[in-house]
C-alpha cells in the first residue's frame, strides 16, 4: 500500500554543531527523516543522542547559543526554513510550527496570566481583535479539558498543577492550528496517570486539528502508544527508521534491541535485564567507525573501521548496521 | 527468610505548616498511619504517584525524618524513641541510596574519601592500609576501577555516580538498604545496569531492600512484595505476582493500565483517572481515593476502609471487598 500522504516536514542531511572554546561538538551529524501529513513521528534516544538539538534546529531556536546548523536542509511544505532570516523564522514559530517542552513550569512565563500568554501568540499571527483572540484562547483551553476555564484564564502558572500546566502548554501550542507540533518529552515530568491523560488528549487534538506531531522521547512505551513511525537516534545519527509495528516486531539495530531489552516489562518475569555495557561516548572523542561499535556485542573489525550506511529491510524499514548488509540486505 | 527485619506499626509523619490565620498551624499528612513488615532478604517495593508520601515513608523508617507517631522495630530493636546519638549505631544496619546522584555526593570529596567516610565514622577499620583495601574492594564490587578512587564526583556520569552511592551504602555492611528512586534519574540502558547490580549485590551480601519508585515496571522487576501508596496510606499490599496479575484496588488498576507498554499491538482497556491527586493538607474524608474512584459508593465518602485480606499475602484497603457491603 503506497502512502500518498504529503510530506509536511523533510529533514535532509542535517548537521548541527556547537562551537565551544575547546573544540567543535557535532551534536547532530547527518540526520534525515520525513514527517507525513497527519502522522506522528517518534524520535527516540538516550540523553546526548541529539534528539532535542534536532528539534531546536527545526524550530530555529539555536540563535543565542554557540550552536549552528552547518549543513543540510529543513523543508516545511517544500520550502527551506533552515537558512532564512530571524524575522521569517519568527513568523513560522507558533503559527506553522510550535513546540511543547518537557518542564511546563519553566517554559511558562511565571509573571504573566494564562489568558495573556495564550492570546499573545494569537495576536502575533492573526489579524483579529483582542476580544476575539481571548475567545479563541478560551475555546482552545476548554478543548484540553481543564476545569473552570474562565477563572484559569486569569490565574498565574504557579496556581496550576503539573498536568494543568502541560495542558496550557498544549493549548498555547495548538491555538494557531500549526502544521507541525514538536513535543519534546512532554510527559516525562508527569505521573503515569496524568501522562495517560495528556497522551490521550494529544491524540484527540491531532485528529481534530490535523496537526502532524514530531514526538521526542526516551520512553519506548510512550512511542508504542502514540507514534506511527519511529526514528532511533544514537550519537547524533539516526540508526534505525521504521513504522512502529515493524520496529517493535523486528528491531534490527543492536542498539534498538539493547534499548528494548533493558526496560523491565510489566507482567514479565526476568532475573536479569539485558544490558548495553558502557556509556554514551564523549562527543569530543567519537569512535571512528560505527558510533555504537564500542558498546556493541556483535561488533566486528569492519564496524571499528568503517561506518555503515543505511540498509533497506523492506517496507520502509531501514537500519544503519553492517549486520543488515547480508541478512534481509539491500534489495 | 523467616525473620522479620523491619516492623512498622501505625507510622505517622505530619509536617507542620503555617495555617490560614497567623499563629495557627495546619498539618500536611505525608504518612498517615502505615503498618507493614519486611522479612529478611526480601525486597519490598513502594510505588505511588508524586506526593503520595512514598519517599517520606522510606526516610521515616531510618529516621531521617522524625516520625510524629508510631513504632519502628528494626532487627528486634525498637528505634522509635531513639535520639540522634542512639541512631548512629543503628545506621550501621540501615543505609540509604538517594535519587539524585548529582546532589547526594559531596563535590569536594574524592571518591575514596566518600566511600571511606562511613568506615571512619563507625570505626570499622583500624589502619590506613585496611581502609584503603576495603574501599578498593567496594569499588570493584560495584563495577568501578581502582583508578577511579582519586577522582571527584563531577568526573563521572550519572550511572557511575549512582554506583559510588551504592558503594558508600555498602561500606558499613548494612542489613537493610532503603533505595529512594535510585534509577529514575538514569537513562534506560544505564538503569538496567544499576538494577542488575542491585540484584547481584542483594544475593551476594544477603541484603534486604526497601525500594521506593514511581515506575511500576521497575518495581515489579526488582521486588518480592509491593505496596501501593495513595495520599499517605497503603491502598494495596501484596506479593508481586498476585498484585500485578490481579490488582484489586481501583487505584492500582488505574495505575497499572496507565503504564505505556512497549508493544504497539497491545490494545488495552484503559482506565483514565479524572483530575489530580488531592492536597495532603486537606485530604478527602472516608476513603481518600473516593474523589477519583470509578467505583465510588456512598460509604466510601464517610468511612475509611479497613484492611481486607483477599488471599495469602495480598491485602487491600477498599470497601468493595467487604463481604457485608458486597451482598
Amino acid at each position: 500500500m503506497a502512502d500518498t500522504r504529503k510530506n509536511v516536514l523533510e529533514v535532509k542531511n542535517l548537521h548541527t554543531c556547537f562551537f565551544m572554546d575547546d573544540g567543535v561538538v557535532k551534536s547532530v551529524d547527518g540526520v534525515d527523516f520525513t514527517l507525513k501529513e497527519g502522522s506522528t513521528l517518534g524520535i527516540v534516544g538516550e540523553s546526548g543522542s541529539g534528539k532535542s538539538v534536532t528539534s531546536l534546529s527545526i524550530m530555529g531556536l539555536l540563535t543565542g547559543t554557540t550552536g549552528k546548523v552547518t549543513e543540510g536542509e529543513i523543508l516545511l511544505d517544500g520550502k527551506d526554513i533552515a537558512h532564512i532570516s530571524n524575522e521569517e523564522k519568527r513568523r513560522l514559530r507558533g503559527g506553522q510550527i510550535s513546540m511543547i517542552f518537557q518542564e511546563p513550569m519553566t517554559s511558562l512565563n511565571p509573571v504573566m496570566k494564562i489568558g495573556k500568554q495564550l492570546t499573545e501568540c494569537i495576536l502575533q499571527h492573526e489579524k483579529i481583535s483582542k476580544k476575539e483572540a481571548w475567545q479563541k484562547a478560551e475555546d482552545m483551553l476548554r478543548k484540553t479539558g481543564v476545569p473552570r476555564v474562565e477563572r484559569m484564564m486569569n490565574e498565574y502558572p504557579f496556581q496550576l498543577s503539573g498536568g494543568q500546566r502541560q495542558r496550557v502548554m498544549i493549548a498555547m501550542a495548538l491555538v494557531c492550528r500549526p502544521r507541525i507540533l514538536i513535543a519534546d518529552e512532554p510527559t516525562t515530568a508527569l505521573d503515569v496517570t496524568i501522562q495517560a491523560q495528556i497522551l490521550d488528549l494529544m491524540n484527540n487534538l491531532k485528529k481534530e486539528i490535523g496537526t502532524s506531531i514530531l514526538f521526542i522521547t526516551h520512553d519506548l512505551g510512550v512511542v508504542a502508544e502514540v507514534c506511527d513511525e519511529v526514528a532511533v537516534m544514537y550519537c547524533g545519527r539516526v540508526v534505525e527508521k521504521a513504522d512502529v509495528y515493524s520496529l517493535f516486531e523486528n528491531p534490527s539495530h543492536p542498539y534498538t534491541r539493547g534499548l528494548l531489552g533493558s526496560i523491565p516489562k510489566l507482567g514479565e518475569e526476568a532475573d536479569e535485564l539485558e544490558v548495553i555495557p558502557g556509556n554514551v561516548p564523549n562527543p569530543k572523542y567519537m569512535p571512528k567507525g560505527c558510533k555504537f561499535a564500542p558498546r556493541c556485542s556483535m561488533a566486528t573489525e569492519k564496524c571499528q573501521e568503517e561506518e555503515p550506511g543505511f540498509f533497506d529491510l523492506g517496507g520502509g524499514h531501514t537500519c544503519r548496521c553492517w549486520l543488515c548488509e547480508k541478512g534481509g540486505g539491500e534489495k | 527468610m523467616e525473620n522479620v527485619l523491619v516492623k512498622v506499626e501505625d507510622l505517622k509523619l505530619y509536617y507542620p505548616v503555617a495555617g490560614k490565620r497567623i499563629g495557627t498551624k495546619e498539618y500536611v499528612k505525608a504518612v498517615d498511619g502505615v503498618s507493614f513488615e519486611i522479612m529478611e532478604g526480601e525486597v519490598f517495593g513502594i510505588v505511588g504517584e508524586s506526593g503520595c508520601g512514598k519517599s517520606t515513608l522510606g526516610r521515616a523508617v531510618c529516621k531521617l525524618e522524625k516520625p510524629t507517631a508510631g513504632k519502628i522495630v528494626l532487627d528486634g530493636e525498637d528505634i522509635s524513641g531513639y535520639n540522634d546519638k542512639q541512631m548512629r549505631s543503628v545506621r550501621k544496619k540501615v543505609q540509604m541510596i538517594f535519587q539524585d546522584p548529582y546532589a547526594s555526593l559531596n563535590p569536594r570529596m574524592s571518591v575514596f574519601d566518600i566511600i571511606a567516610e562511613p568506615l571512619v565514622i563507625h570505626k570499622l577499620t583500624k589502619t590506613k592500609e585496611e581502609t584503603e583495601a576495603r574501599v578498593l574492594d567496594l569499588l570493584r564490587k560495584v563495577g568501578l576501577d581502582d583508578y577511579h578512587a582519586n577522582r571527584y564526583p563531577h568526573e563521572f556520569s550519572g550511572g557511575q555516580r549512582q554506583r559510588i552511592g551504592i558503594a558508600r551504602a555498602l561500606a558499613v555492611e548494612p542489613k537493610l538498604i532503603i533505595a529512594d528512586e535510585p534509577v529514575s534519574a538514569l537513562d534506560v540502558s544505564i538503569q538496567a545496569q544499576v538494577l542488575n547490580l542491585l540484584n547481584q549485590l542483594k544475593n551476594e551480601f544477603n541484603l534486604t531492600y526497601i525500594f521506593v519508585a514511581h515506575d511500576l515496571s521497575v518495581v515489579e522487576h526488582i521486588s518480592d512484595r509491593v505496596g501501593v501508596m495513595y495520599l499517605g496510606n497503603f491502598v494495596e499490599v501484596g506479593d508481586k505476582k498476585s498484585l500485578y496479575a490481579n490488582p484489586l484496588h481501583p487505584y492500582t488498576k488505574a495505575l497499572l493500565s496507565a503504564v505505556p507498554v512497549p508493544d504497539p499491538t497491545a490494545k488495552k482497556d484503559r482506565v483514565i483517572l479524572e483530575g489530580n491527586i488531592p492536597s495532603a493538607l486537606n485530604p478527602p474524608t472516608g476513603c481518600k481515593f473516593h474523589t477519583r474512584c470509578p467505583n465510588c459508593m456512598e460509604c466510601c465518602k464517610t468511612e475509611a476502609p479497613k484492611r481486607y485480606q483477599v488471599s495469602e499475602n495480598h491485602y487491600v484497603y477498599c470497601h468493595l471487598y467487604d463481604d457485608k457491603i458486597k451482598s
